[in-house]
This record gives C-alpha cells, sequence and structure tokens, in this order.
C-alpha cells in the first residue's frame, strides 16, 4: 500500500472527504479526529495491519505522518 | 454452621474459566466444594486458573467456541469422561467494539458463533442426558442485552439473543428439574475493563460508570458469588430470570 492508498484509507476510516487529509496535517486540527475516530482508528489498524494500538500510543500520535507510520 | 451456597459433591461447567469472570467463578466454586470442569481457549490461562482451585479432581478441556459445530463432539466426549453435571457456570464470550459504519456480517457473526450459537449447543448437549436432576444453569448475559450501547451492536445483540433463549429453554429444562439463569452485569473490574479504561479515557460512557454508577465497578467476586448462589440448593425456583447488577446504573 503506497503512501496514497494510506491516507485515503485513513480518510475513509475517519469518514472525511478525500483530499483532506496530509501526512502533515496536526490531528488536533481535526475535528472529526473525537473519541469514536479514535476507536474507529483501532479496529481498521487491527483489522488491516494486525496492529493494536494502545492508549499510550493513540496518545502519542501528533500528526497524521504519526499513524502512517504505524500503517504496516 | 450452615453454608446455603455449599457446592460439596457437585461437578461444574465453567467455560471462559481462562480469565476475568470465569476464573474467579472457577476459584469461588471450587472453594464452596464443587468439583469443576472448565473450557477456555486458552491452555496456558486454563493452567493459571488450575493453580488457584481448591481441592482434588478438577480437569480442563481447550476449544474453540467460534467452531459452533465443534462444540457437540467435545461436550459428547466431556460427558464419555466426566459423567453427570450438576451445573454450568457460562462465562465465555468476546466483547469487541466497532463503530457500526466498521460492523460487517462477518463481524457480527463471530461475535453470535462464540457467545450464542455454542451457548444454545453447550446447554443442548449437557443438558440431554448427563445433567443431574435440581441442576441449575446460569450464563454470563450483560446489562448490554436491554441497553444500547454505540460501538456494541454485535455484543448486545448476543446478549439479547441469549436471554430470550433461556425464557425459550426453562419449560423443557423444568421437565428435568434444571434451572437457568443469567447475570446482567455491568463494568466488572477485569483485565477486559482495565484495556477499555486505558484506551479510552475520556468517553462518555465511562464519565456515567462513574457517576451513576452508584455502588461502584463491581467485582469479579461478587459476580462470582452470585453465580455461586444461582447455582446451589439455596434457591430451587429461580428460573428464566436476569439478575442486573449493575450499581444502579440502568434505574438512576
Amino acid at each position: 500500500m503506497d503512501m496514497q492508498e494510506k491516507i485515503a484509507l485513513l480518510e475513509e476510516t475517519l469518514e472525511l472527504d478525500e483530499g483532506t487529509l496530509t501526512a502533515e496535517t496536526v490531528l488536533a486540527d481535526v475535528d472529526e479526529y473525537d473519541s469514536m475516530a479514535k476507536l474507529s482508528l483501532i479496529v481498521m489498524m487491527d483489522d488491516e495491519f494486525g496492529v493494536k494500538l494502545t492508549g499510550d500510543v493513540i496518545k502519542s500520535f501528533v500528526t497524521v505522518g504519526d499513524i502512517l507510520n504505524l500503517m504496516k | 454452621m450452615v453454608n446455603p451456597m455449599d457446592l460439596t459433591g457437585k461437578k461444574i461447567l465453567v467455560t471462559g474459566a481462562a480469565s476475568g469472570i470465569g476464573s474467579e467463578t472457577a476459584a469461588q466454586l471450587s472453594r464452596l466444594g464443587a468439583t469443576v470442569v472448565m473450557l477456555d481457549i486458552s491452555e496456558e490461562g486454563l493452567s493459571r486458573t488450575m493453580a488457584m482451585l481448591e481441592g482434588e479432581g478438577h480437569s480442563q478441556y481447550v476449544c474453540n467456541l467460534k467452531d459452533v459445530e465443534g462444540v457437540e463432539p467435545l461436550m459428547k466426549k466431556i460427558a464419555a469422561e466426566q459423567g453427570i453435571f450438576h451445573g454450568i457456570a457460562h462465562c465465555a464470550g468476546i466483547a469487541p467494539m466497532r463503530p457500526f459504519n466498521m460492523t460487517k456480517y462477518e463481524n457480527v457473526l463471530e461475535v453470535m458463533q462464540v457467545n450464542f450459537f455454542s451457548f444454545v449447543e453447550i446447554v443442548r448437549c449437557l443438558t440431554k442426558k448427563n445433567f443431574a436432576e435440581g441442576g441449575s444453569i446460569v450464563a454470563m448475559s450483560s446489562i448490554a442485552s436491554i441497553h444500547g450501547k454505540q460501538t456494541k451492536l454485535a455484543y448486545s445483540a448476543s446478549k439479547a439473543a441469549m436471554d430470550s433463549a433461556i425464557r425459550c429453554m426453562i419449560c423443557d429444562l423444568a421437565k428435568k428439574k434444571i434451572r437457568i439463569n443469567s447475570l446482567m452485569p455491568s463494568w466488572v473490574n477485569t483485565r477486559m475493563y482495565q484495556i477499555y479504561v486505558d484506551r479510552y479515557p475520556d468517553t462518555t460512557e465511562l464519565r456515567d460508570v462513574r457517576e451513576k454508577q452508584y455502588m461502584g465497578v463491581s467485582e469479579p467476586i461478587e459476580v462470582a458469588n452470585t453465580i455461586a448462589f444461582l447455582l446451589s440448593d439455596a434457591t430451587k425456583t429461580i428460573t428464566g430470570t436476569s439478575i442486573l447488577m449493575d450499581g444502579g446504573i440502568s434505574q438512576g
């Protein structure tokens, strides 16, 4: 999965319009990134990449790029 | 001194015995004198629980309740090896959280297989010929059975299905002098709860638990004691009911 596909998957997971996110987007600036979005993220990372996100890891995310780094 | 919850001489199947409520229940039933037959997917966890049990003659079986068709042969094997049962404490279950828009058929199916279809199979198979008169079955349902929760569609539906099925079973089981009931707790202080608190400390659900679960989060031992009460001869006529143990959260 290339970078563009990962960003598209993230946008779909967070129910955002295509082209909303870049690797540099600061998560605190995304209104839709609430507790339900974080749950969607946890489920997607587990389903698609087998990655189990802990509370501490989620808290450590600052930009979209931080999430992309774990999408492998 | 009398102990109305004495379980001496009773053989009880405890599913989900490797951890959480199931593990606590197996241990407490053994302290009350029962011989415990444990079932779980985790052999390692079963061995941990086995080390907590008092008394002799307990045994353990490894199985994955997602394999619904495997339940009948397994129950036949257990019946052949263990003989007559006096009770079942059905604690096995999974409680995944999923937003509705990510809840696909396959996700719902898996939860129904583990939490509901296998439950029906276990009760059906074990009560055919291998259950003593006066026996009792207790299943772990949840407050989710009657209260909708965002992200818990499959779990809630599986528990509602279980409670509904129990009400349909009472007549047939009563003919064999067997009772069946369920417990509906809110959050119980198990590892599952600690993981939830760690991952989602700020959810409205946890705020409600802190503010409206007036009697606090239940401890596993309280659930185990309530199961033991329903399995024991302390009651002979409670059947087909679901006991709410939610600290008051659903009423306040």
